[in-house]
């Protein structure tokens, strides 16, 4: 057996643009989490801030070299080091705005290092979504190394709807092995509540799926933190999960209320034995994929 | 009824998962009332199906010691609406208050200088529109008076349609059941357990006697929640509502009755002059200050 990674996702209900009120509440979450020897807090998009922010954007961002300088105070008072991640407004150097995830590790010694910052990729800008209006689309996917967990990537809500991201995610690394863990983080409101078989709405029902196949299909465990409560007539889902390469869940919190859902995930375990059996990825190739998405690229520009 | 015959009348495609339903709901209606820091929900109860269920929605995620109805009938409303309203405030143990308006709503119609009507039909409905507007007030200044927030008691379908008066019942604070189509608004009552005698008679807005409803649309909300589904909810054309099977006439008056109310369903409309004009580009969610 490996050695387990203790992980909390903290499916919360931010308040919205209360943003003192929200950083106190992770810090309290941080603090009981690190009493009970958690390695990994993972808080939802936009912990910070809540997400129908509209023009109240500017007011809530932040540099992201910041969250290290709140968070030292804390790391100082810790027995062990403790990993969190966190969605932010980021402030950029030119004071645009995008929404954001931070991976942080706080260490006992006081320091605080910045791993890993995601500007969400895929703004949803249809339907009920008007994000493109709100904030600047990142322009990366890049995996990174992280304490415990290993080779990580970091998706926001509608990047895990593009096959891409997680797919180029899992193969961003020496030899191109990638990510083994997917840590998306999510503010999905729920609709759709037409079936009659299962409790649950369309959209969890889709996700659901969505983590299971990149579970499966990229040999990697899947963390996957949700947010609850209401904003305006947005009901959050909740119904944050983790997957492992098996397609089994190690743990699954309720819709619509809050939950901690706390975890020992054998990392290395769980991608050894997926490499044993069915071996995702394995095959892939890599040459191909650029060649022809070059070619549909380059005919695409012709027609 | 049970939910099962409710549903036997209706087309599998609007039928909703109760259960996640009431969770939404309740869900909702807890944190919009609790976030601007009160605990109470006002609910004018008419002897329908749709203050029923928002009366029973409320209860559930308030508690019944939270919840007030006010049940407001007319000398010519139907004397089974205020019993029916009554069923439902002992049946959820709910506070509540019995207020006439026929004093205010003679006492203006009495007055000299109110516009007579020529025509009995406008007449029938300038007073409808009256006694809707007059109940209003009276929620609103219960609301003010007891913390309350008005709760919302207008369905999708009436809302789609217009059918309903403008600052009278339209109005409230927040309004759990105007996702609901009213053939869905019949199967949560259903599933909640709202009175019999509430989901066996005919929908009717009782602002005059013998009103229905269905009688005044042409049309069952059976027909319109299936137009509107594909409408709205599919985003089809009229020429392919249409070809479905559905009557020419019943797909064309649904669509011109949702195009000409769009005013029922927005604010005042306020003609742009500066750089940042409310509700264009001053932007923030309700929720905003809370």
């Amino acid at each position: 057996m490996s050695m387990p990674v203790k992980v909390l996702l903290a499916q919360i209900a931010p308040r919205l643009g209360r943003w003192e009120e929200n950083w106190e509440r992770h810090r309290e979450i941080l603090r009981e989490a690190a009493e009970r020897g958690v390695d990994l807090v993972i808080f939802p998009e936009l912990s910070l801030t809540g997400y129908m922010l509209k023009d109240f954007v500017p007011e809530v961002a932040v540099h992201r070299e910041v969250l290290a300088t709140w968070l030292e105070p804390m790391a100082g008072e810790l027995e062990k080091p403790l990993s969190v991640v966190i969605g932010f407004v980021e402030r950029s150097t030119a004071h645009r705005y995008y929404n954001a995830a931070a991976f942080l590790h706080l260490s006992p010694s006081g320091t605080v290092r910045l791993v890993h910052v995601h500007r969400k990729v895929y703004l949803p800008t249809y339907g009920m979504f008007d994000e493109m209006r709100y904030w600047r689309a990142g322009r990366e996917f890049r995996a990174f190394e992280a304490p415990l967990l290993g080779r990580c990537g970091l998706l926001i809500c509608e990047d895990l709807w593009h096959l891409t991201s997680p797919y180029l995610l899992s193969l961003d690394g020496p030899g191109l092995e990638g990510a083994r863990c997917l840590i998306g983080i999510a503010n999905s409101p729920a609709r759709g509540a037409t079936d009659l078989q299962r409790f649950t709405t369309a959209n969890a029902e889709i996700w659901r799926m969505l983590n299971r196949i990149y579970a499966l299909l990229l040999g990697c465990v899947v963390f996957h933190c949700q947010r609850v409560g209401v904003e305006d007539n947005f009901i959050f889902t909740g119904g944050s999960e983790i997957v492992v390469p098996t397609g089994e869940t190690l743990g699954q919190a309720p819709l619509f209320e809050e939950a901690f859902l706390e975890a020992e995930v054998h990392v290395e375990d769980w991608v050894r034995r997926a490499q044993n059996q069915t071996p995702p990825m394995v095959l892939e190739n890599v040459d191909l994929v650029l060649r022809e998405l070059e070619r549909i690229h380059r005919e695409a520009n012709e027609g | 009824m049970t939910l099962e015959e409710v549903r036997a009348e209706i087309p599998p495609f609007l039928h909703i998962n109760c259960e996640v339903v009431e969770k939404m709901l309740t869900t909702f209606l807890r944190y919009e009332v609790r976030r601007v820091g009160l605990q109470r929900g006002i609910v004018g109860l008419s002897g329908g199906i749709d203050s029923a269920l928002s009366a029973f929605l409320a209860t559930k995620a308030l508690g019944p010691e939270n919840v007030i109805a006010l049940l407001m009938p007319y000398r010519t409303s139907h004397p089974s609406s205020l019993e029916d309203a009554k069923r439902v405030v002992e049946q959820l143990g709910i506070h509540h208050f019995v207020i006439d308006i026929t004093p205010q709503i003679d006492a203006y119609f009495d007055n000299p200088w109110v516009p007579r009507e020529e025509d009995e039909e406008k007449w029938k409905l300038r007073r409808g529109n009256k006694m809707a507007r007059e109940r209003m007030t009276i929620l609103y200044d219960f609301s003010a008076a007891f913390n309350g927030l008005v709760i919302g008691t207008s369905n999708k379908s009436e809302l789609l349609l217009g059918y309903g008066t403008l600052y009278g019942d339209m109005a409230s604070a927040i309004n759990p059941i105007g996702d609901l189509y009213k053939t869905q608004v019949r199967q949560m009552a259903a599933y909640l357990g709202v009175p019999d005698s509430i989901l066996r008679k005919p929908p009717t807005a009782d602002l005059w006697v013998g009103q229905t409803d269905e009688a005044q649309l042409g049309y069952t909300y059976n027909e319109i929640d299936q137009v509107l589904y594909h409408l709205v909810d599919q985003r089809w054309s009229v020429e392919e509502v249409e070809a479905l099977g559905y009557p020419s006439p019943l797909v064309r008056d649904v669509w011109r009755r949702l195009q000409t109310s769009q005013f029922k369903r927005h604010l005042p409309v306020i003609a742009k002059i500066s750089a940042r004009t409310i509700d264009r580009d001053f932007r923030y969610a309700r929720d905003w200050g809370y």
